[in-house]
C-alpha cells in the first residue's frame, strides 16, 4: 500500500515536472521568436546599420531558456519542484536579453556606453545562482526523503 | 524586475540625455612647448565657457598665433610702446604692411592666411562636394565643441557651432562625445588619452601641416602632443595612406550601411588640403562606400585621407548655410546635433 502511494506520488511528480518543462520550453521558444522578429524589424529600420547584439539576441532565450527545459522533459528520473531556481533562471534570461537589446540599440544608434556590461555580469551571476539553486533544490529534497 | 526597469531607464538617460562636462587631460597652461608658443584654451572647466579655439595667444609669437588673435596682440604691443614714448607733436609715418583683402564669393573664400574653393560634382549617382583648401598655416583649420564645452551628450547642429565660432566654413567632426574612449586633441590641447583599441586609426594633423594616420596602439596621446599634434580625430578608417587606398571593398565603419553619407578630410600636398562630403539615403543620392570614397580621394591626388563621422551627422556649412541635405533616414531632412566641428574662421582684413 505504501509502495503504491509512493509510486503514485512519483508518477504525479514526474507528470507535473514534465508538464512544467514542456510549458516553459514553449514559452521560451515563443520569446525567442519574438526576439528574432524584434531584432529583424529593428535592423530593417536601422538604415543598414547592423549589430550582432540585436541579430543574435534571440539565442539567449532559445539556448539559455528553452533548451534547459527541453532537456528536463526527457530526463527519466523525476525532477523535483524547483520554483526558486526557476525564478532566478527567468531573471537571468530577462536580464541578458534586455542587455543584448540595449547594447544593440545603442550600437545601431552609433554611440557607446560601458553600462551595458552590467547586464552581462548580473546575468551571468543570476545564471550561476539559478544553477546552484537548482542543484541544491534537487539534493535537499532527496535528502529529506 | 523593478530593479531591471530602473537600471535600464538610467542607462538610457545616461547614454542619450545626461550631459557630462569633463576636465581636460592636459590643460592649456601646460602648452609651453607647443610650436606656436602659446596655449590654445580649449580645456575649459565648467565655469568657463569661452570658445576652445585659440583665444589665448602669446604676444611674443604673433606669427604663429591662432587666427583672429594677431590683431589683438599687436594692438596690445602698440599700446604699450606708445605709453612709454615721449609725446611728440608729429608722429613719423610708417608704412604698414599690406594684407590681402578678404574675398568671399558664392563658392570661395580667401583671406590673408587661407583660401578655399567649393565644387559640387556628381559621382556614382551621388552629389559630392569637394572643398580645396590652401594654407601655409594649419592653425587656420580649427576645431570647436558644441556649447564650447568638452563632454558627453553635449551636442548642437554643425551650423549652430559654426555660427557661434564665427566660421565661414565648417564640417562635422568625429563625434567624440558618442564614445568613452579615443584620443581627443583639439587646437593643440589634449582632452582624452584613453585609446579605443590597438587597431583604432586616428588622423593626426601636426603643426607643420602634415597629416598622418596612426594606430592608437602604437603611440600614446601624450606622445602625439609632444610630437606637435594640432588636431587628432578618432573615427576612421584611414581611407588613403601614403597615396594608396587603405580600405578593402567590403570594409565598413563598424556595421554601417555600405553606401552612406560621408565626410572626409585629406591632404594632397604641403599646404593643400581637401574636404569631401557626399550625401546618401535618398532617391537622388545613392551614397558612397568607403572604398568608393577612397578611390575618389586617390583620383583627386590625396596622399592621406581620413573618414570622419558620416551618416546623419554629415554636414557641410559655408557662408551661413548648410550646403548638403543632412538626413538620418532619407525622408526627414534636418541637421543632426553633433559634439564637434572642424572649421575655418571668417577673418576680416
Amino acid at each position: 500500500m505504501e509502495m503504491e502511494t509512493t509510486k503514485r506520488k512519483v508518477n504525479f511528480a514526474a507528470q507535473y515536472g514534465r508538464k512544467t518543462a514542456i510549458k516553459h520550453t514553449i514559452v521560451y521558444a515563443l520569446v525567442s521568436v519574438f526576439c528574432f522578429v524584434l531584432g529583424y524589424i529593428y535592423e530593417m529600420h536601422g538604415h543598414g546599420v547592423n549589430s550582432n547584439y540585436m541579430i543574435y539576441m534571440f539565442l539567449i532565450p532559445l539556448i539559455g531558456g528553452a533548451l534547459p527545459y527541453l532537456i528536463l522533459i526527457f530526463i527519466p528520473k523525476t525532477v523535483k519542484k524547483h520554483a526558486t531556481s526557476r525564478v532566478m533562471h527567468y531573471c537571468a534570461i530577462t536580464t541578458l536579453t534586455v542587455g543584448s537589446f540595449g547594447a544593440g540599440a545603442i550600437e545601431i544608434y552609433g554611440t557607446a556606453t560601458r553600462l551595458t556590461k552590467v547586464y552581462l555580469y548580473v546575468g551571468i551571476a543570476l545564471t550561476a545562482a539559478a544553477i546552484i539553486l537548482f542543484i541544491a533544490e534537487q539534493y535537499v529534497k532527496k535528502g529529506k526523503q | 524586475m523593478t530593479l531591471l526597469a530602473g537600471f535600464t531607464t538610467y542607462v538610457i538617460l545616461d547614454t542619450f540625455v545626461i550631459e557630462r562636462r569633463y576636465e581636460v587631460v592636459v590643460p592649456a597652461d601646460n602648452a609651453e612647448t607647443r610650436p606656436n608658443g602659446g596655449d590654445n584654451t580649449a580645456g575649459r572647466s565648467e565655469s568657463d565657457n569661452t570658445e576652445p579655439s585659440g583665444d589665448i595667444v602669446s604676444s611674443t609669437d604673433a606669427s604663429n598665433a591662432t587666427p583672429g588673435e594677431e590683431g589683438s596682440s599687436a594692438e596690445g604691443s602698440r599700446a604699450e610702446e606708445s605709453a612709454t614714448e615721449e609725446p611728440t607733436t608729429e608722429e613719423p609715418t610708417t608704412e604698414e604692411p599690406t594684407t590681402p583683402p578678404t574675398i568671399v564669393t558664392e563658392n570661395s573664400y580667401s583671406d590673408y592666411g587661407i583660401s578655399l574653393t567649393i565644387d559640387e560634382i556628381r559621382y556614382l549617382d551621388t552629389d559630392v562636394i569637394v572643398v580645396d583648401i590652401y594654407t601655409d598655416d594649419i592653425t587656420t583649420i580649427l576645431s570647436a565643441f558644441a556649447e564650447n564645452t568638452y563632454g558627453r551628450n553635449i551636442k548642437e547642429p554643425t551650423s549652430f557651432i559654426a555660427n557661434n565660432n564665427g566660421a565661414i566654413f565648417a564640417i562635422n567632426g568625429d563625434f567624440y562625445g558618442a564614445r568613452w574612449s579615443g584620443y581627443v586633441i583639439r587646437n593643440g590641447v589634449l582632452y582624452r588619452e584613453e585609446p579605443v583599441g590597438y587597431d583604432q586609426e586616428d588622423l593626426v594633423i601636426y603643426y607643420d601641416g602634415t597629416f598622418e594616420v596612426i594606430k592608437e596602439g602604437e603611440i600614446t596621446a601624450r606622445e602625439l602632443l609632444d610630437k606637435g599634434a594640432w588636431q587628432v580625430f578618432t573615427f576612421g578608417p584611414g581611407l588613403v595612406v601614403n597615396g594608396e587606398i587603405n580600405v578593402s571593398e567590403r570594409q565598413e565603419v563598424l556595421y554601417c550601411l555600405d553606401t552612406n553619407q560621408r565626410t572626409v578630410i585629406g591632404q594632397i600636398a604641403d599646404g593643400h588640403y581637401v574636404i569631401v562630403q557626399a550625401d546618401a539615403r535618398t532617391a537622388k543620392d545613392h551614397g558612397l562606400t568607403l572604398y568608393q570614397m577612397a578611390e575618389f580621394l586617390k583620383n583627386l591626388g590625396v596622399v592621406t585621407g581620413y573618414n570622419l563621422d558620416g551618416g546623419g551627422s554629415s554636414t557641410i556649412f559655408f557662408k551661413g548655410a548648410v550646403l548638403n541635405d543632412p538626413t538620418p533616414n532619407g525622408t526627414d531632412f534636418y541637421e543632426r546635433s553633433v559634439s564637434d566641428i572642424v572649421y575655418i574662421k571668417y577673418r576680416a582684413e
